[in-house]
């Protein structure tokens, strides 16, 4: 069953590239200067004042994801990572900046198009029981979208739901069974199944196992990378948790405040971090045995609705310096597959 | 011991639902002593919260607490009226919640809330009396003390216009007014950003330490426990199944289930290439196993796990185990 499931993804990158064909070293997602604005004030409001304020919670982000790459993405609550992976299924639309996926631009897509590639592009949220309808059972809840998609003929529709579960580590009789007849751990699986039917190239995994239990959790974790390594998916795991980021990502992007400050090769990062804030980050999330006499981090958090100009992490900053407060910086290349976003990384 | 500020013996904690009751705390020893912080670490479902709320008797309607001992410094809780129990929380016992926006009036000022607890606090002694009079100052000293250098200012605010950091921050400060005994905090940084955490966290230590008061610490952090606590507490589908001081438990772990959670923890320091699993899941507290509540997942499981619930193991050094590896008690 391992193996017709490598056919699945093979026949699905097969597809993918007869859509497009295109070079194997060339990424598989391109990112470029993406911008997701909310709108803060509206109606009445907005027309009192001087018209509709906005938060950029992404704020022009670039970054690529190659073929069988898990890109990690992290930062606190607010900093844009669930935004980012929102955008790139376009579950939001963003403002400006454009998402290639295969040579082509999929913020420019029309609905039919875009029907077409999110087959290929599934997402595991944070919570598996609101992404699962409580009045299905996981038979239909895996049903639908093979349907929708024309994925195989109904005769095979059955065999594939009882491959997808099996690959996730669940028995095909969980198949009559209903959402609230499931633990945490299990509905997650169900989720990754139900990614899995489809034979995706990417998958966007938004804090997949922040909600379930501890001892739960390593199951989980233990289940991604292995789909990881036998199937070859992209995933972009969206996560808070560093620790976790190090164990799945083989690369890592650190988020601040809507901006993506600093990303690197995974042990790059944990070893030789050059961004002030990634330096902070790991410093508060320690090992074992570890005090609590650190350096400390003063300062409280930057107002992303007030605040338009200069660096996120300004107020916060140990190495600030005057030009910081007037512009963010720019992403630069420091080394391959290292870029940052900071003026004064040298004197780190 | 003699140094207890609190004495918990045989905790049963159950609510009653449709006509029958649903024990999920059940045979919980502990005690916090002065100028110690016990951390109650386990998973969401195990009991700590529940444990927590039970000696606060902040529990709804449909609760059922039972104990042999209840005793804080030498005042029965179980036996105290409803409204003795409430002059002692908030005054010698006090709490921490998880979520700070919740624990303030949206409607009212930070100094309202301080003038309320200094008030309050007031007519606790003479001395208390003053400071009540002198409220205002004395509440700037007390937002300098926990990190917020311009109080003036944030009194004259609402609490929708502080961060969570701030709201916390004043939150322990509300604490503080009183000088309690005991604080009971419930994963009081779990909304807080990784950075502001960690500040929190240096703040409880130090006003713990100064204080010199009994601190009881539920988190399902094992990081933060290891950080902050002596002793820990390890729970487990409602019973602690592990107690004893902090670097030992860390060490050298003695429950299978306490082993496998450090094994299934991740660090941060070095990279992990197989992350060890506890197979299976927690029990559901409707229909637990018969005998040790870990033994369907338990790799050490054996027929005399199944036949009864192990009892308490004094193994030494302080340190109790449930399991009958070690013995039976």
């Amino acid at each position: 069953m391992w193996e017709e499931g490598a056919t699945f993804a093979a026949s699905c990158m097969a597809m993918v590239e007869k859509a497009a064909p295109v070079d194997k070293n060339t990424p598989l997602l391109s990112v470029r200067d993406l911008l997701v604005r909310f709108k803060l004030r509206d109606g009445l409001s907005a027309a009192l004042s001087r018209g509709p304020t906005y938060l950029k919670a992404v704020d022009e982000v670039s970054f690529d994801i190659g073929r069988g790459e898990v890109l990690g993405l992290v930062g606190e609550s607010g900093s844009g990572k669930t935004t980012i992976g929102k955008a790139i299924l376009r579950l939001y639309e963003p403002q400006s900046g454009s998402i290639v996926v295969n040579g082509v631009d999929i913020t420019r897509m029309g609905d039919r198009a875009l029907k077409r590639y999110r087959r290929d592009l599934q997402m595991v949220f944070q919570d598996p029981l609101s992404s699962l309808n409580p009045r299905h059972t996981v038979r239909t809840s895996l049903r639908t979208p093979l349907l929708l998609h024309k994925i195989c003929p109904p005769s095979e529709v059955e065999k594939r739901i009882d491959e997808a579960l099996t690959r996730s580590g669940l028995s095909p009789v969980f198949k009559a069974r209903y959402p609230h007849e499931l633990s945490g751990g299990q509905l997650q699986r169900v989720a990754i199944a139900r990614a899995l039917t489809m034979s995706p190239g990417l998958v966007v995994a938004d804090e997949p196992v922040s909600k379930l239990d501890v001892s739960v959790r390593a199951q989980i974790l233990n289940l991604f990378k292995d789909l990881q390594t036998k199937f070859g998916i992209s995933i972009i795991f969206i996560t808070h948790d560093l620790r976790v980021a190090r164990y799945l990502c083989h690369r890592i992007g650190v988020m601040y405040f809507g901006k993506l400050v600093e990303i690197a090769p995974v042990e790059e990062l944990f070893t030789a971090p050059k961004h002030p804030y990634t330096k902070a980050l790991l410093g508060t999330v320690g090992a074992e045995g570890e005090s609590l006499d650190g350096a400390q981090v003063a300062g409280e958090a930057f107002n992303p609705a007030a605040d338009t100009t200069g660096c996120r992490y300004y107020a916060r900053c140990p190495m600030r310096v005057d030009r910081c407060k007037t512009a963010h910086p720019p992403m630069e290349t420091i080394k391959s597959g290292h870029d940052i976003a900071c003026y004064e990384w040298r004197r780190s | 011991m003699s140094d207890a500020t609190l004495t918990v013996r045989n905790l049963a904690t159950g609510f009653k639902m449709g006509g029958r009751v649903m024990n999920v705390v059940r045979e919980v020893n502990l005690e916090v002593r002065k100028g110690e912080v016990l951390g109650l670490i386990g998973e969401s479902g195990s009991g700590k919260t529940v444990t927590g709320m039970s000696i606060l008797r902040l529990l709804p309607d449909n609760a059922v607490t039972e104990a042999d001992t209840l005793d804080f410094l030498g005042t029965d809780l179980l036996s105290l009226s409803a409204e003795r129990f409430r002059e002692m929380r908030g005054t010698r016992l006090a709490m921490v919640f998880q979520d700070p926006v919740g624990a303030f009036n949206p409607s009212k000022k930070i100094s309202w809330h301080l003038k309320q607890v200094f008030e309050r606090a007031g007519t606790k002694s003479p001395e208390h009396a003053a400071r009540a009079k002198n409220w205002r100052q004395a509440s700037i000293k007390l937002l300098a003390d926990v990190g917020i250098p311009h109080g003036a200012n944030v009194m004259r605010q609402y609490p929708h216009q502080l961060s969570g950091g701030m709201l916390q921050r004043t939150l322990i400060a509300l604490v503080l007014v009183f000088e309690p005994d005991l604080i009971v905090a419930d994963e009081p940084t779990t909304n807080l950003d990784n950075i502001v955490e960690r500040q929190i966290l240096r703040l409880f230590r130090d006003l713990q330490k100064r204080l010199d008061c009994g601190f009881l610490y539920v988190t399902h952090d094992m990081t933060i426990a290891a950080m902050l606590c002596d002793r820990i507490a390890v729970m487990y589908a409602g019973s602690i199944v592990e107690i004893g001081p902090t670097k030992q438990i860390f060490s050298d772990p003695k429950h299978p289930y306490t082993q496998g959670l450090l094994a299934s923890a991740l660090a941060l320091d070095t990279k992990t290439e197989r992350l060890q699993e506890i197979p299976g899941e927690l029990p559901n507290p409707g229909n637990l196993p018969p005998g040790c509540l870990f033994e369907p997942r338990c790799k050490f499981a054996k027929a005399e796990c199944r036949a009864k619930p192990p009892a308490m193991t004094d193994v030494g050094g302080g340190r109790n185990v449930r399991c009958v590896l070690y013995g039976h008690g």
